[in-house]
């Protein structure tokens, strides 16, 4: 039995069969992969910090959390951020106000009761 | 850490691979709209989940992809046919044949058969030989035999994209190149 058989003649005669596809086929594999090549845009991250690579490959990873990838999430973090800071600046308020109260009740000497009372 | 793929080493990385992909794909599902499927779902996955690995990790990487993709539809197909068995069987056969290549293949011998065929010709039918038996190989042994001889991956590449031990790979390639001999010896085929 003729067990010589070099696969490099198999190759080769591989080769020259994917030279010999027809048309049809290699248009469908080339929007295959055009098809590929927008999922990678898609997939693309927003953008890259300037320090890729640069000795902390590990920073990206993590920062592209933190950073927003498109104008909606951008628009999401800027209603959250003025959620939070309305909130502090109210509760600032508030805390000021009842000071003065205090203040005032401990002018006038009349403080409520409940300040003398241990909780 | 190598420099990350772009969009255009991506899109020259799977312009150089599609052909041989496709036959891969064919070799294991013997349809062509399978197997263009096939070849689109493994470039897509590799864009989107492995599109910005370094532009050397690209090819094992797609070999893996395209193996798990094919023996994904293999499955999916088995267990359709475990399905749609019992319903074929009650209808009657449609009397298509398979595509046998001694059909094209020409016999040297036979004077009544016309002159030696021009080269091209000849060419032609040994491929269609090869990838016949290709297609009739062990799914295992084929995938080793590709990968190690036309892919040109190492053992160990080879072994990686199959999931398997690197022993494996060799004793599938030994096997693949034997029954390949025999079978083109039998043809009356010499390469």
């Amino acid at each position: 039995m003729n067990t010589e058989l070099e696969p490099i003649k198999i190759k080769q005669l591989l080769d020259r069969s994917t030279r010999q596809m027809s048309g049809q086929v290699l248009l469908s594999l080339s929007r295959a992969r055009q098809k590929a090549l927008e999922r990678q845009s898609a997939h693309a991250p927003a953008f890259t910090l300037a320090s890729n690579g640069a000795g902390h490959p590990h920073v990206n990873d993590w920062m592209h959390w933190v950073l927003p990838h498109s104008v909606q999430q951008m628009i999401i973090a800027a209603l959250l951020a003025s959620v939070v800071v309305s909130g502090v600046s109210y509760w600032h308020h508030a805390e000021e106000q009842r000071i003065g109260e205090l203040d005032v009740a401990i002018l006038t000497d009349e403080l409520p009761i409940e300040v003398f009372v241990d909780h | 850490m190598g420099k990350l793929a772009s969009h255009a080493e991506l899109s020259q990385f799977l312009g150089s691979v599609e052909r041989r992909a496709y036959k891969h794909a064919v070799f294991a599902v013997r349809n062509e709209h399978d197997a263009l499927d096939i070849v689109q779902d493994a470039m897509v996955k590799l864009a989107e989940k492995y599109g910005s690995k370094p532009a050397g990790e690209l090819p094992l990487l797609f070999q893996r992809i395209l193996q798990n993709t094919i023996r994904d539809f293999c499955r999916r197909r088995k267990v359709r046919m475990a399905w749609t068995t019992l319903f074929s069987s009650l209808q009657p056969k449609d009397g298509e044949e398979e595509f046998d290549p001694l059909d094209v293949l020409e016999d040297s011998e036979n004077q009544s058969a016309p002159a030696t065929p021009d080269e091209s010709l000849q060419q032609k039918q040994t491929i269609a030989l090869i990838e016949h038996e290709l297609s009739n190989l062990p799914a295992r042994q084929r995938e080793a035999f590709l990968l190690r001889y036309w892919e040109g991956l190492d053992t160990a590449d080879a072994a990686k994209a199959m999931n398997c031990a690197e022993g494996s790979v060799k004793t599938h390639c030994s096997r693949a190149t034997h029954t390949l001999a025999a079978a083109l010896e039998a043809k009356g085929v010499k390469l």
